[in-house]
Order: structure tokens, then C-alpha cells, then sequence
């Protein structure tokens, strides 16, 4: 373990140091050996001030060019903005294209924002174990509002509801029909759904339509459908006091939504520690599988009765 | 079991409108397993300096065209320096003389990469610098 990454990490989260943060969230990211000291601090201190935004859906839907647009408006409201931006990392090379900031740039140099990039590694679609635990890092700051783009609609984005207070769902004008929008589970999820690029010609419709689909949903839990064009900031403070509005509402769940990630996080620690364990007789045992000597199921008994025994 | 991975913010500043060799080069780092962060064109010294700090990255890349990759270079230097930050380390590439160069790598940047040069030979000089392979 470097001890003096660790701990000065540590001792400049405790005086809130930004610098400390990007460097915390390094380690985590990394799975550093003595990240633990990090996380364990991080989620005894952390803060319940910031409002935490989700915002998803699909690539090139004007999710990054949205948050740069909203992180403006919060500042002219005089709020701290924590921004966390995942990009997909590639499954062959690991490296990944963190795109998102480019939108999001000319804030750099405020020190009101503080943005970070980060790649998915390995995650399916949605956002990382590293990004999960960066964001009680985060909550160690005095951040009024941190939103977390990710990518993607499908199962694994499900799970960023839990994460955050509101979810946003960006789409665009020809972005499927109502039955795939359903399918995808997106209503479940959208707290919000945006409709950007609504320059494009077809925008009234898709929004009747969306309205339309929606209405089977209890009007108490039906998700709000807003319009904005990102590039020219037009829906944009509206979105805003709907975020603030929705928001405020929405505080009354965190209870219920950490009892539901508490469970999943302990579950994929565990699952993440067990698998690094074993990755080794997993590794020996397929070779086995693979020459016929037993089956996959076998293999896994196997494993399952070592663990058991310690 | 750490999962480390290096990451580079490429950069431009001033007003120089080239970019495909800042493209370039985000593929290819990208490619060989980097991750790669890009300013966009037209960024301030400082804003580069600050964001490299926020995204933690091991290293500045600068590209620049317009022969002003000194006079950019030393302006991120000293907006790191003003911060306390002396671990993040600095390349560049694009059109440069034979001063430049010179003076670029007296700067303390550990590689310096003329129009022409193989990519190959940047993804290389950051391996060894990161010390990996
Ligand atoms: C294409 C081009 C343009 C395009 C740019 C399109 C774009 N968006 O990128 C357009 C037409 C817009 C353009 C405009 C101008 N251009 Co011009 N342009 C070129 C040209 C022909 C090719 C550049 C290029 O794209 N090469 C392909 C890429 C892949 O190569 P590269 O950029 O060199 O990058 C490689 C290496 O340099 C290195 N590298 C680059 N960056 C980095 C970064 C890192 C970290 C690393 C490791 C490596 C690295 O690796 C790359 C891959 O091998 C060059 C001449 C030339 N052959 O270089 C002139 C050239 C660069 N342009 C020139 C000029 C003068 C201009 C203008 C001022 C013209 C005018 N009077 O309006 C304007 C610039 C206006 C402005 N505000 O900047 C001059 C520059 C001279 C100087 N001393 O400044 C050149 C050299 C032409 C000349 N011989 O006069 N240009
Ligand atoms: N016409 C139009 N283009 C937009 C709008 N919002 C974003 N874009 C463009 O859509 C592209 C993708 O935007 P980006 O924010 O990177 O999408 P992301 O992948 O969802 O983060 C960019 O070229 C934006 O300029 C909009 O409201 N109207
Ligand atoms: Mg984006």
C-alpha cells in the first residue's frame, strides 16, 4: 500500500481539499490497495446537502451539452455544482474517449463546478462500482447539486435511480416509439424525460405522443415531459425549477432508496471480493470444463464447497 | 488488485484552429488503452491546468499548429506551478522549430513531437514515462 497516497488523500478530504477529492477518486476508481481507509472515511462523513441528479439516455442525445446548459443556470442561482460525466470505456483495449467534458469545458476554470470524467470499465452500460463510490466522496464536499451523467437505457440503469433523487431520461424526436420507449423500462425510471432537439420538425408530435403513453401512469407518479433545444439553452431554466421542484419532492424516498442500496452494495462488494478470490480456481477449473472433464456446473459446486469450508 | 489506468488530457489553447492532429492522436491514445480526455479548441492555459488537476490525469498532451506550443506550454507549466502541482506530467505535438524543441525539453517535457512523427512514438514515450511494458 503507498501509505503517503492513502493518507494524504485522507487527511485532505478531512479539510475538504479539492485536491484531495480528484486524487481520493483516483484511488477508488483504481481499487487501490487501502481504498477502503478512503471509503470508510468518506461514508462515515458524508453530507445529505446536495440535491443528486441522474440524467441518462441514449449517446448524442444532448445529455453533455444539457448539463453544461444546467450547471450555467444553478450558478446564476449562486449553487456549487458537482459534476460526474461516464463515458464507455472499450471492452477489448479498456482505453476510452472521455467526451463528455468538451461540452462542458469553458466551467474549468470556475471554481463553483468541479467536473469528472470518468470511463465505464467494464460495467455494462450503465455507470462503474468506481463511479458508485466516487459519489460518496463527492457528498464529503459542500456541493449544493451533483448531477451524474451515464450513458445508456437498459437494466443496469435501473440501478442509478437508487443512487440519485431525480432521474432524468434525455431523448430525441425519432428516438423510438412509444412501445420501445416502454420496453426499454424507461418510465419506470424517469422521474423526467427531456425531449431535446426539439428544433427538429418532429418534436410536437413525439411529445403528444410521449404524453399519450404516459397517461396510464398514476398521476401522482407520472414522469413530467419537458422540451429543450441544449445548444441554444431554450427550456433550459425551465428544466431547472423542475429539477429544484421535483427534487425537493422527491427527498422523502432517500430513506426508501437506501434501504434498496444498501443491500445491492453490500452484494457487489461482496460479489466483487469473492471474484477476485476465486479468480484463480475459476481460471484452473475451466480448463477442466473445457477439456470435458466436468461440467460447468460441477466446477461450480466445486468452488461454492471451498468457499464454504474457508 | 488494481486496476490503474493512465490517462491523458489532450489540450489546446490560443486561438489555432487545427485539430485533426489532436484527433488523431485521441484515437490513437484511446486505442492503446488510455483514457483520453480533450479541452475542445480555444481553451485558456489556466482552465487546462485546472481541469488536468479536477480529472486527475498523469498527462498534459498539448497539440498546437500556430508555432506557439512554447509560449502555451510555459503558460500550463506556470498555472501548475501557481496550483502546487509539480506530479502531472507534459508532452506535445504539431509545428514546432528546431528551438522550440530545444526549448520545450528544457521546459522538462518528456516528449516533444514534430508534424511527421510516428504516433507509434508518442504511445511509446508514454509507456516508458508511465513506467508500464
Ligand atoms: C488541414 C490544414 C488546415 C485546415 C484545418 C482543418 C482542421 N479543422 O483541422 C484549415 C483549412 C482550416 C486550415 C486553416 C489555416 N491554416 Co492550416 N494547414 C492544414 C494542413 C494542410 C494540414 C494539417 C493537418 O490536419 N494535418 C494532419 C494531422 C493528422 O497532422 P498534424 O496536425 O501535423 O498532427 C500530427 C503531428 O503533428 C503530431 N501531433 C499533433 N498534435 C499533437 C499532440 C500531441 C500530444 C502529440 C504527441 C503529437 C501531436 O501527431 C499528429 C499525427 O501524426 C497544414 C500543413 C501541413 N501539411 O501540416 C496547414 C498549416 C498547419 N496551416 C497553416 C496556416 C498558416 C493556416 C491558416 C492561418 C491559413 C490562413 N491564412 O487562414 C489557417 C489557420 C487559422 C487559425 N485560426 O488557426 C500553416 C501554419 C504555419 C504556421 N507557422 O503557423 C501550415 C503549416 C501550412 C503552411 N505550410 O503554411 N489549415
Ligand atoms: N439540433 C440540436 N442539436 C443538439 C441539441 N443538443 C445537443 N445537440 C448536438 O448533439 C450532439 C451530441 O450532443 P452531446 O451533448 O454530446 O450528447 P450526449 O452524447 O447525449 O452527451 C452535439 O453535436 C450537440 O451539439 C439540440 O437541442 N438541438
Ligand atoms: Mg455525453
Amino acid at each position: 500500500m503507498d501509505e503517503q497516497r492513502i493518507y494524504g488523500a485522507l487527511e485532505g478530504l478531512k479539510k475538504k481539499q479539492k485536491r484531495a477529492l480528484s486524487r481520493a477518486i483516483s484511488i477508488v476508481e483504481n481499487h487501490e490497495e487501502g481504498m477502503e481507509i478512503v471509503l470508510d472515511y468518506a461514508y462515515q462523513n458524508m453530507n445529505d446537502n446536495a440535491l443528486l441528479i441522474g440524467i441518462t439516455g441514449p449517446g448524442g442525445a444532448g445529455k453533455s451539452t444539457t448539463v453544461d446548459k444546467i450547471i450555467e443556470e444553478f450558478r446564476k442561482r449562486d449553487m456549487k455544482v458537482g459534476v460526474m460525466a461516464v463515458d464507455p470505456s472499450s471492452p477489448y483495449t479498456g482505453g476510452a474517449f472521455l467526451g463528455d467534458r468538451i461540452r462542458m469545458f469553458k466551467h474549468s476554470s470556475d471554481d463553483g463546478v468541479y467536473i469528472r470524467s470518468f470511463g465505464s470499465r467494464g460495467a455494462m452500460g450503465g455507470i462503474s462500482e468506481g463511479t458508485k463510490n466516487a459519489l460518496y466522496l463527492f457528498k464529503n464536499y459542500d456541493f449544493d447539486v451533483i448531477l451524474i451523467e451515464s450513458l445508456g437505457i437498459g437494466q443496469d440503469e435501473t440501478e442509478i435511480t437508487n443512487f440519485v433523487d431525480v432521474t432524468v431520461v434525455t431523448v430525441v424526436p425519432g428516438f423510438g416509439d412509444s412501445v420501445q420507449i416502454a420496453k426499454a423500462g424507461m418510465q419506470e425510471i424517469a422521474d423526467i424525460f427531456v425531449i431535446n432537439k426539439a428544433d427538429k420538425p418532429d418534436a410536437q408530435m413525439y411529445y403528444n405522443q410521449m404524453k399519450e403513453q404516459l397517461l396510464s401512469i398514476p398521476e401522482e407518479i407520472r414522469p413530467l415531459i419537458l422540451t429543450t433545444i441544449a445548444t441554444t439553452g431554450k427550456g433550459i431554466p425551465e428544466m431547472v425549477d423542475a429539477l429544484i421542484d421535483v427534487g425537493n419532492r422527491q427527498i422523502t424516498k432517500r430513506q426508501q432508496k437506501e434501504e434498496a442500496r444498501v443491500r445491492s452494495e453490500i452484494r457487489s462488494q461482496l460479489l466483487d471480493r469473492l471474484a477476485e478470490r476465486l479468480e484463480g480456481d475459476v481460471e484452473a477449473l475451466a480448463e477442466d470444463v473445457l477439456d470435458k472433464k466436468m461440467t460447468p456446473f460441477e466446477a461450480s459446486r466445486k468452488i461454492d464447497a471451498k468457499v464454504t469450508i474457508g | 488488485m488494481s486496476d490503474r489506468k493512465v490517462k491523458v488530457m489532450i489540450a489546446k489553447c490560443g486561438c489555432d484552429i487545427h485539430e485533426r492532429g489532436a484527433l488523431t492522436m485521441l484515437n490513437v491514445f484511446r486505442d492503446a488503452g488510455f483514457e483520453v480526455i480533450y479541452t475542445g479548441r480555444y481553451q485558456s492555459e489556466e482552465g487546462v491546468a485546472k481541469a488536468a488537476v479536477d480529472e486527475d490525469v498523469d498527462i498534459i498532451a498539448v497539440s498546437d499548429l500556430s508555432g506557439s506550443l512554447v509560449i502555451i506550454c510555459r503558460k500550463i507549466l506556470a498555472a501548475l506551478a501557481e496550483m502546487g502541482v509539480d506530479d502531472i506530467k507534459m508532452m506535445c505535438g504539431g509545428l514546432l522549430s528546431e528551438q522550440d524543441e530545444k526549448d520545450l525539453y528544457d521546459m522538462g517535457l518528456f516528449a516533444v513531437m514534430g508534424t511527421g512523427s510516428p504516433v507509434q512514438a508518442s504511445v511509446d514515450a508514454i509507456k516508458e514515462v508511465m513506467g508500464i511494458e
